[in-house]
């Protein structure tokens, strides 16, 4: 198992925020993370990083990765997983990026800095922007330049260039148009095609229904359900998941005219 | 936690302050030094038991004088806020709401005023009017209004284009209303902590125009005054050009970290980790 | 009811709207107004409120005028037609208390007298499900879901007979827009509403309107009846939109239209039919002639000149996606919240 998170308790002072959380992610294999705002899905992702602590958070519990245990990790540990092993894209892809540095210069020293050696930057650099459909050119604007999807691209190139095993995506599309939002879903099937273990937190259970293979249910720190997504989706059993299901508003079937 | 110490050591030194304004005539030793006295018999005598801070050039207790002229630095800085922000505020606010032509002919009238170095037009007023603390007070307030116009201009400008404001529009409410119950108190949180920290500077400044003998004149203890009259002796007598100095350097130090802290304590707090 | 004919509306020199016309019946409708970032949805739901000026066009409500009101016949025409803006930065005043807000309102117009005013205001948080005790709250200590409903209070306060909603579900939890949007059915009826409802969401729009305008890049691209535009799209640009809303439902997870490239930015628009690079069915003459908005069967518009095809199901919209060409949009597609 790649991923394993086990009985992950959080507290912040005196509220539990996530409580006894058991999950896993696995090679090739998207696991969606559902919950509404104050689920803690976030809170989760962050203490995979292991900095849970940074924020004042206390840590009770397991998670690791091909069995190296992350929680208690030392810093140094810490620091060569965090970008190389595990990479982790946000919501608003421009707070990862350094607004006055071109976007391929970090690239550059993120790669530099977790040891790929000088002439090989370039190569993977360009690689991994092509694989998420970008010219190489991109490298060289600034993030202000680029639309949100595109930084988001590059964010995920990113993760692809370090040859990351595991990917923690916390509301990537979230802020994005729903025709944007359809192209990086549609790369996170590519990468998960790749052999990573993506983490895919969100909100929205259309996202969860197109590309994740398992889906687990947050509600107050608790899973309240885990299984795989089409059976979560159509035979909810816990009856938080049934509300969920039922509050969204639906589409009626019935497409005619672009499935020629 | 390190912000709450700042904010706390400025506001006990600020707080101070006032007490010892406001109780000078029972915390002075001499109280009658601090006007027209003269001592010839104890002039220029070092720091002592009977007068902490030594005398002046004609006797007079120092402790007594530094006393009593933290009573006119911070009148003056007190005088001189109210009337600049009396002036910049209004005009900052119709200038930033409206824009256009009376943004523009605000801001060339602010422009004007900051073209010009501040010491520098002070001097010059002072200069023309006969040197008192009224004059003092109206040579600096001149130079810091445009500061405060400007200052709530870009205010103004910024929540005009808030939403809030734009459903107050689409609401109906009427102009002036908006002016005065939205725009207005959300402008005003940057005036408060800018003249918290001009406390100090004002103080400087005066000191500065009193020292080049323009401000406050003898008898009166002001501290600008005090060293601009000590400083002839300074190398054998240090202790008259000291002690009024360090009552200065104190005080704007005071109201800039009090100014400081407020400015943390007010910004960022609605911004903290929720 | 509202005749929105040609309107144009300028950013600097920019022309963000071009051309664009909309239209509500009498009696309770809903037209939903759908598009993505830079599409003008709500510019031009700031224009028919007069929040900012037209370049071109004329906005008409129940037949009079908009653009030629001034003073006390303006304010008339606000209460008459009134706005719920999206709340993430704050449709309230940080420092006021939301009672406080509802009777700036009520005065502003002079709604009722003095006396009754409390009353009014804890009537109208009750029709939007909110506690009396609400009103003495201030925006920050309310939830998400709770500023939305004491917008809409604030805004039902006038009494209007037109409502402009804006994109009013998006910064809300699932279950909190489910609530938000029986809500928004339960005014229609009680007081036989009418509303714009400007949203990215089609299954939203789909469940609140009657008619739908597509809008692209300061475009209408396609209008009509909601039910037989999303069932039946006339215009490429409505399928991909269509098909690209995540559905939770088994039945209709299939082939995506992804479409390539990022939405071109509205200051330099694409020559001829501004959709057309990133059409998966553009042909040349896409490029060069802009295509005009004309009626088809069932009281619907489209612009696209192939959109005989579009119908009769024969255009293959599945194209590989190519690499990006790189505009300078500068952060241009991010949605909900963003300036159009």
């Amino acid at each position: 198992m790649k991923l394993s998170i086990q009985h992950l308790t959080l507290r912040l002072e005196n509220r539990v925020i996530v409580d006894d959380l058991s999950l896993d992610v696995d090679h090739r294999e998207i696991v969606g993370l559902v919950g509404e705002s104050g689920s803690g899905k976030s809170m989760t992702a962050t203490s995979v990083l292991g900095l849970a602590p940074r924020l004042g958070f206390a840590v009770g519990g397991s998670i690791t990765l091909d069995g190296t245990e992350l929680v208690g990790a030392s810093e140094h540990e810490l620091r060569e997983i965090r970008g190389r092993r595990i990479a982790m894209i946000f919501q608003s892809p421009s707070g990862a990026f350094n607004p006055v540095m071109r976007v391929g210069e970090v690239f550059e020293r993120t790669l530099r800095l977790h040891g790929v050696a000088g002439d090989e930057v370039a190569a993977r650099a360009a690689r991994s922007c092509e694989e998420v459909l970008l010219p190489a050119l991109v490298l060289r604007r600034y993030p202000h330049q680029l639309s949100g999807g595109q930084l988001q691209r590059v964010a995920i190139a990113l993760a692809l260039a370090l040859d990351a095993e595991v990917l923690l995506a916390d509301e990537p599309t979230s802020a994005l148009d729903v025709t944007v939002q359809a192209e990086i879903l549609s790369l996170l099937t590519t990468l998960r095609g790749r052999g990573m273990a993506i983490l895919l937190i969100t909100h929205d259970l259309g996202v969860v229904a197109q590309v994740a293979d398992r889906v687990a249910v947050m509600r107050a720190g608790q899973l309240v359900e885990v299984g795989p997504t089409r059976q979560v989706l159509d035979h909810p059993r816990d009856p938080y998941t049934q509300t969920l299901l039922a509050a969204v508003p639906r589409l009626s079937a019935g497409t005619g005219g672009h499935d020629a | 936690m390190r912000h709450n110490l700042v904010l706390s050591a400025g506001a006990i030194t600020v707080g101070l302050l006032v007490l010892i304004a406001v109780l000078a005539p029972l915390l002075a030793p001499f109280p009658g030094d601090a006007g027209v006295a003269t001592h010839p018999f104890s002039v220029l005598q070092a720091p002592s038991w009977l007068h902490p801070f030594g005398t002046d050039q004609v006797g007079r207790d120092i402790v007594s004088r530094v006393v009593y002229g933290a009573r006119i630095s911070p009148l003056i800085a007190v005088a001189v806020l109210l009337i600049a922000t009396l002036v910049g505020v209004p005009l900052g606010l119709l200038a930033g709401y409206f824009g256009g032509i009376v943004d523009d002919v605000i801001m060339r009238v602010t422009d004007i005023f900051l073209a010009v170095p501040a010491l520098l037009l002070a001097l010059a007023l002072s200069s023309v009017l006969s040197p008192t603390i009224g004059s003092t007070i109206a040579a600096i307030s001149v130079t810091w209004w445009p500061w405060y116009a400007r200052l709530v201009r870009g205010e103004a400008a910024s929540i005009r284009g808030r939403r809030y404001i734009e459903s107050c529009q689409a609401l109906g409410i009427p102009r002036w209303r908006i002016l005065w119950r939205h725009v207005l108190p959300n402008a005003t949180t940057p005036v408060l902590v800018q003249m918290s920290l001009d406390f100090g500077t004002v103080i400087l400044t005066a000191s500065a125009l009193s020292f080049l003998g323009l401000g406050v004149q003898d008898p009166s203890p002001d501290w600008g005054l005090m060293v601009s009259e000590g400083q002839a002796y300074f190398l054998t007598n240090w202790w008259l050009v000291t002690f009024p100095g360090l009552a200065i350097l104190i005080t704007a130090l005071a109201f800039n970290i009090l100014g400081d802290g407020l400015r943390d304590r007010l910004d960022p707090r609605h911004r903290m980790f929720q | 009811m509202l005749e929105a004919r040609h309107l144009s509306i300028d950013f600097g020199k920019v022309r963000v709207v071009d051309d664009v016309s909309l239209s509500l019946p009498d009696g309770p409708w809903g037209l939903g107004l759908v598009g993505e970032s830079g599409s003008g949805k709500t510019t031009i739901a700031r224009a028919i409120l007069r929040l900012i000026a037209l370049a071109e066009g004329t906005v008409h409500f129940d037949n009079v005028d908009v653009g030629a009101l001034r003073g006390s016949a303006l304010r008339a025409m606000r209460r008459r037609m009134q706005v719920v803006l999206q709340d993430p930065d704050g449709t309230l005043d940080p420092r006021q208390k939301v009672g406080s807000a509802i009777r700036e309102a009520l005065r502003a117009h002079r709604v009722v007298g003095k006396a009754d005013e409390d009353a009014t205001i804890a009537r109208l948080l009750g029709e939007v499900d909110l506690g009396a005790e609400i009103a003495d709250r201030l925006p920050h200590q309310l939830s998400g879901g709770q500023r939305q409903r004491v917008s809409l209070a604030r805004a039902l306060a006038l009494e209007p007979t037109l409502l402009i909603l804006d994109e009013p579900t998006s910064a809300l939890d699932v279950s909190v827009q489910a609530q938000v949007l029986e809500l928004i059915e339960s005014l229609r009826e009680r007081r036989q509403l009418s509303y714009v409802l400007i949203s990215h969401n089609l299954a939203v729009v789909e469940r609140l309107c009657e008619s739908v305008t597509v809008l692209y890049l300061g475009r209408v691209v396609e209008e009509g009846p909601t039910k037989l535009v999303l069932a039946q799209p006339a215009h490429p640009y409505t399928a991909a939109l269509r098909s690209a809303v995540p559905e939770i439902d088994a039945a209709s997870s299939q082939r995506r239209i992804v479409l390539p490239g990022t939405p071109a930015n509205v200051a330099d628009p694409p020559s001829g039919c501004r959709f057309h690079p990133r059409c998966p069915a553009a042909l040349e003459r896409c490029g060069v002639e802009t295509p005009a908005l004309v009626e088809i069967a069932g009281g619907r518009s489209v612009a696209c000149h192939r959109s005989a095809e579009m119908l009769a199901g024969t255009l293959d919209l599945m194209v590989a996606p190519g690499s990006d060409e790189l505009v300078d949009v500068s952060g241009h597609d991010e949605s909900p919240g963003d300036e159009e």
